[in-house]
């Protein structure tokens, strides 16, 4: 992105004027907030990295359970999931990632919708449901996941996470195929 | 005796301390206070609410106290300034008190804290310190408050 990128942690722009704010600011920034739309989200964790989809993709969350392989498919694809007699395919979100860390025994299949279609994503355990104001989204830039993502939450108090996109995890081709 | 008035009470190490509710915005549970560069030694981070970088001050670091592993943060406005106060916990909220006057239960309340303690309140069996937050910082102290935001960002 640009030179001099701020630290995620700073505010971009300055609402108060002294070091502590005063009565006023406080005020202010609870206006703001009632002002504010907000989207919902739904995080989970890819070994210690955080990532999130839209609720509004977000279908249901089953415990890891075995999925039946499908030979010749990229390494990326678990198989194929039955759910009440529904067949889902069900991705490997780390492989697709490129992240390479251990699962911890939490994994949770997290299947999205996208298009009418169903896909499930293999997750190692889940983060939680929040309301993210617009203001909290930024461009993921060139950041690591920013092939697949809509864009960036930033937290307030932490590092952010990525917001992933459903299309563009099934449809971009991994680097190196074809 | 005043029946009238309501403080929230919170604990830093063994002992329970209360302010007057009036002076207190919000509560913060789960907080990550962040260090800056610049700012002055009684402040020791910020935590970001809403867009505003609310300075923080440590009561038990203040008061020489031992902190528990968990902080909770009182959002308050010290005179018109909005300050954060790192406690241990906040026990409760809104609790009306019957208060003794500060010298007949003066057993209580020593410690670091004396020069700003209003009284020592008695309810419900526990005793609660009752701190008076305009007598908190020195005139320095809220002066620094004041400086402009950018003194300290950059």
């Amino acid at each position: 992105m640009d030179e001099g990128k701020k630290e995620i942690t700073a505010p971009e722009q300055a609402f108060q004027n002294s070091l502590a704010p005063t009565e006023k600011d406080y005020e202010e920034s609870l206006e703001r907030e009632k002002d504010e739309e907000t989207i919902q989200i739904i995080s989970f964790y890819l070994g210690r990295v955080e990532f999130a989809f839209e609720l509004t993709s977000a279908v249901e969350i089953l415990k890891e359970r075995k999925v039946t392989e499908v030979p010749r498919t990229p390494e990326h694809i678990k198989g194929i999931l039955s759910v009440r007699g529904e067949m889902i395919p069900v991705f490997d979100l780390k492989k697709r990632l490129g992240i390479d860390e251990p699962s911890q025994g939490q994994g949770r299949i997290f299947i999205t919708v996208f298009d009418d279609l169903k896909i499930g994503f293999l997750v190692d355990r889940m983060g939680s449901v929040k309301d993210i104001p617009v203001s909290g989204f930024a461009p993921e830039g060139d950041g690591k996941f920013s092939l697949f993502s809509k864009g960036r939450i930033v937290y307030e108090n932490g590092v952010g996470a990525p917001m992933l996109d459903v299309a563009k995890l099934v449809n971009i081709p991994e680097a190196g195929e074809r | 005796m005043n029946s009238e008035l309501l403080f929230a009470q919170f604990r830093l190490s063994i002992w329970d301390f209360g302010v007057d509710l009036r002076c207190v915005k919000e509560i913060i549970r789960h907080s990550k206070v962040s260090a800056r560069p610049g700012l002055p030694s009684f402040i020791d981070g910020v935590i970001l609410l809403r867009h505003m970088e609310v300075p923080v001050i440590d009561l038990r670091k203040r008061f020489s106290v031992s902190s528990s592993k968990e902080s909770e943060i009182i959002i308050s406005s010290i005179e018109g300034r909005i300050t954060g106060l790192a406690v241990d916990r906040v026990v409760d909220i809104g609790v009306p008190a019957t208060e003794y006057r500060k010298g007949s239960l003066n057993k209580y309340a020593c410690g670091p804290w004396d020069s700003c303690v209003r009284s020592v309140i008695e309810t419900d069996g526990s005793r609660i310190i009752l701190l008076d937050l305009t007598l908190l910082l020195s005139e320095q102290e809220l002066r620094l408050l004041d400086a402009p935001y950018e003194s300290v960002t950059t």
